[in-house]
């Protein structure tokens, strides 16, 4: 076995910063991205493949995706491409910065073309390379799996061109192949990181392994923005071989085993001081502050036609109040970061969605320049939104790292990943519709109370509240920003985790006030929006809308569609078949998905993507809800923050609408429409309209 | 103390309270199996103990001592090495990060019932995947079943059919 020395100097002091706790921006550091080969594909002379991967691989399968959409142009032999994750920063910065990082669903919808490109521009170049080799014209050559061919002069291995053709100019408008001339692009091959990931060889943050390395374990406040009171007391008591570094809101302690470190943390008497304006907060009261905004001053975002005149006109009427807790990520690799801080460099190997956010993080840290700053990408133990937060945990490490002056690896506890979050904040909506005597919907009015997400708020924080895929003539939609006084931050599929609910429960609530079939309902209103009409039509003939398959099983319907005059957008309809027996004890036994994304470049990872986001909305439907009592979050494990298994957890039948060529998002979109389908199939079983979620803390008969 | 994983002996002078996921993790270098809950509830740290799946994260190494674990790495056999096939062919691994866990406690369910239905598996696996893969564990686990005893050999079953 591996032993080194572990010496570790009696710092005691501690190491104050101010960390700033949210608004990094990304912005690369050497300006506008170069779109050259050598930064993307690496050719070894025995024809080995070697694409680079810039977005962080967390389970939607990029590292598979990206380098398909390459190898298809590169005329590459797919048997033959490896993957090399490498952090998107400096060249691999695209100019939009909305378009960096591993968020929003942007990683195949963002990169598509681009992929496209250097592929097609490295296969020009391969070919230009041949062609002086046999002093032919390059239109007399092809090319085809990772070879050069010409009918009189043989072949030439890519490996075998590579080295001159790297010395040739970069054609600037490769010409790209038809749609149907498709090899790779459209399957749904193995995955490339597949083998390490079933042989336990794949390599998380929390893996990284670095000489002479130290393990860190965390301790925070457990009431939000509280400080450790009494830390030079600690320190002082303090065994000999664990070094106590205070950090934001809480302390490291640093030893040669994690185990070891988290032991000590536990025996210590750590204080914390409690802010006067945190230390009475509770659920009951935040949810008081949503109702209060909601009752405020309210900003119109939307408005068309005369709302309350065609209100007042209508046959039936209706209002509900809508409200979602705080949810966390709970990703199963709790939060870690393995950093190691010199005296003119830091170096951070980090599981992390953003990793441009980390040099910033470093820069503001520190004061080093981006210069001496070095990311090493992992691949993510799943991220949801989590792991683009990284000011605490990524620099619980780097602080830690210069505190004891050797690398040093921070693994958050389970129970502080859990109490610790940057929470899916909680929400409110109230809605009123009107729909006349034909059942037609003729009059909406909707006010929501949700936090503000991003720097391009409008299109995260009110996706799914407003523009609505349904035709209604009257409408007036207001919002008005929730400032939680818990950290919040993003979530899978951000603030349409909450918004489709509140929606698709309401038009649900139409469609029953007027006596209509949930499905026709929706269909009469998305006339003009045939890619939603074709996923609802799709979804309904997979389910057999009406007619469910298990005996006494009842169904709902939902549909996600935000940006309904987006041509890139995506579409997706789910219905949920339920049965609530006489005791009110839910059984979701199928879930069926329709999606339409564009263009699915792998068939098989978007079904897999409808199918995990299906059971992650199912999840936070049922189950999830972050409580804070006294300024503290109540839950700490899965005991308390549970998580559907195996056995609750229902098969998800997908089935893809390709409306087109271009690839819109996936990873987040099978999230939102799956918790209206089953609150909605509650409905339809019992006649109890969930309102607020998660379900199960409700009596459903 | 002395502990044996993966058919390797070695000695090792550490607190015996220390859980056996981190000595696999610190001590030994084999990362495959994942820190997860520290609790016994997610499953991630599973790993064989003369066979059986158990919880390393809550299991105090001297409790180990001189018994045989296995780890992912060390899950070779022909049944270890269907069921990273019956994963990789079933598309399973989304983020991954727990997949390790589950194969191993597959392992130990199959070695239990080598054909088994459905209620059989839902009781048998009962680790976590944020990622929501459950639905192809189900079909992974009944096609490493078919890969490593084929209906008609299953030596528990008789030559049926």
């Amino acid at each position: 076995m591996k032993r080194r020395p572990f010496i570790i100097g009696s710092l005691t002091g501690a190491v104050g910063l101010t960390v700033a706790t949210r608004g990094y921006h990304w912005m690369s550091r050497r300006g506008p991205s170069v779109e050259s080969p050598s930064i993307w594909v690496h050719i070894s002379p025995e024809n080995d493949i070697t694409i680079t991967v810039v977005k962080a691989e967390m389970g939607q399968g990029v590292a598979t995706s990206l380098p398909m959409i390459l190898a298809e142009e590169l005329e590459a032999d797919w048997k033959s491409v490896r993957i090399k994750l490498l952090p998107e920063v400096d060249d691999y910065l695209l100019p939009d910065a909305r378009l960096n990082g591993t968020v929003d669903s942007i990683s195949v919808r963002s990169r598509y073309r681009q992929m496209r490109v250097v592929g097609a521009a490295a296969k020009e170049m391969l070919v230009a390379a041949a062609a002086q080799v046999w002093e032919v014209e390059p239109s007399t050559l092809k090319a085809r799996n990772s070879t050069v061919s010409h009918p009189v002069k043989g072949v030439l291995t890519y490996g075998e061109l590579a080295q001159l053709a790297s010395t040739l100019p970069v054609p600037s408008d490769p010409v790209l192949k038809r749609p149907e001339e498709f090899t790779i692009i459209g399957t749904s091959p193995l995955r490339l990181d597949g083998r390490q990931q079933v042989d336990g060889t794949a390599r998380y943050g929390i893996d990284s392994v670095v000489d002479d390395m130290a393990y860190g374990a965390v301790l925070l406040s457990p009431v939000a923005g509280g400080e450790v009171a009494n830390f030079s007391a600690l320190s002082s008591v303090g065994r000999k071989d664990i070094t106590l570094v205070q950090v934001p809101n809480g302390l490291v302690a640093v030893g040669k085993s994690w185990w070891d470190a988290s032991n000590a943390l536990r025996s210590l008497d750590v204080q914390f001081t409690t802010p006067p304006e945190t230390k009475d907060l509770n659920s009951a009261s935040i949810s008081a502050k949503l109702a209060a905004d909601l009752q405020g001053p309210t900003k119109q975002v939307e408005t068309s036609g005369d709302p309350q005149s065609a209100m007042k006109g209508a046959s039936a009427r209706r209002s509900g109040a809508y409200e979602v807790p705080f949810l966390d990520h709970a990703a199963l690799e709790p939060l870690n970061a393995t950093a190691f801080v010199t005296a003119d460099s830091c170096t951070v190997w980090a599981p992390v969605q953003t990793p441009v956010g980390v040099i910033q993080l470093v820069e503001s840290l520190l004061g080093l320049p981006s210069s001496a700053v070095t990311v090493h990408q992992t691949f993510l133990g799943g991220g949801f939104g989590r792991k683009d937060t990284p000011v605490d945990f990524v620099s619980h490490a780097i602080i830690a790292s210069a505190a004891v002056v050797r690398p040093v690896k921070v693994i958050w506890s389970r129970e502080q990943d859990i109490r610790h979050g940057a929470y899916r904040a909680p929400a409110r909506a109230e809605i009123s519709f009107g729909v006349d005597a034909g059942g037609n919907l003729v009059s909406w009015i909707a006010k929501l109370a949700a936090s503000k997400v991003g720097y391009f708020w409008e299109t995260l924080s009110l996706a799914g509240f407003w523009r609505l895929p349904y035709a209604i003539p009257n409408r007036d939609i207001q919002w008005v920003e929730f400032n939680s006084p818990v950290r919040t931050g993003f979530f899978r599929s951000v603030n349409q985790s909450h918004n489709i609910f509140f929606v698709e429960s309401s038009i649900d609530e139409a469609a029953h006030a007027c006596s209509a079939d949930p499905l026709a309902f929706r269909l009469r209103h998305t006339q003009q929006n045939p890619r939603a009409t074709a996923v609802l039509n799709k979804v309904a003939e997979m389910a057999r809308w009406g007619r469910p398959r298990i005996e006494g099983a009842f169904q709902g319907v939902a549909l996600f569609d935000y940006t309904a005059n987006d041509d890139t957008r995506t579409v997706v309809a789910h219905v949920a078949e339920v049965t609530v027996d006489s005791a009110g004890k839910l059984k979701v036994h199928t879930i069926y998905c329709a999606i339409d994304c564009g263009f699915a470049v792998n068939p098989d990872g978007v079904k897999a993507q409808m199918e995990g986001g299906s059971i992650f909305g199912l999840t936070a439907a049922l189950l999830g809800e972050i409580t804070i009592k006294d300024g503290a979050v109540e839950q700490s494990n899965f005991h308390d923050y549970r998580l559907l298994g195996l056995r609750d957890s229902p098969n998800v039948e997908t089935e893809i609408i390709n409306s087109g060529s271009i690839p819109a998002g996936v990873g987040e979109y099978g999230v939102p429409g799956v918790m209206p389908a089953v609150t909605n199939a509650i409905f339809a079983a019992t006649g109890t309209r969930i309102r607020t979620l998660p379900a199960l803390k409700q009596k459903l008969r | 103390m002395d502990i044996l994983v993966n058919g390797v002996s070695h000695t090792l002078d550490i607190d015996p309270n220390k859980p056996l996921l981190w000595v696999l993790r610190e001590d030994l270098g084999l990362l495959g199996t994942k820190f997860g809950c520290g609790a016994g509830l997610c499953g991630c740290c599973t790993v064989l103990l003369d066979g059986l799946a158990i919880r390393s994260c809550v299991r105090p190494v001297r409790l180990v001592d001189n018994r045989e674990v296995t780890t992912i790495e060390g899950l070779t056999d022909p049944l270890g090495k269907a069921l990273k096939e019956a994963w990789l062919q079933e598309h399973v691994a989304q983020c991954g990060y727990c997949q390790p866990g589950h194969i191993v406690a597959a392992h130990s369910l199959l070695r239990r019932e080598p054909h088994p239905n459905q209620e059989q598996i839902e009781s048998g696996i009962q680790n976590l995947c944020r990622c929501g893969t459950y639905q192809r564990i189900r079909l992974a686990i009944v096609r490493a079943a078919e890969i490593a005893s084929p209906a008609g050999i299953d030596r528990t079953k008789g030559n049926a059919e």
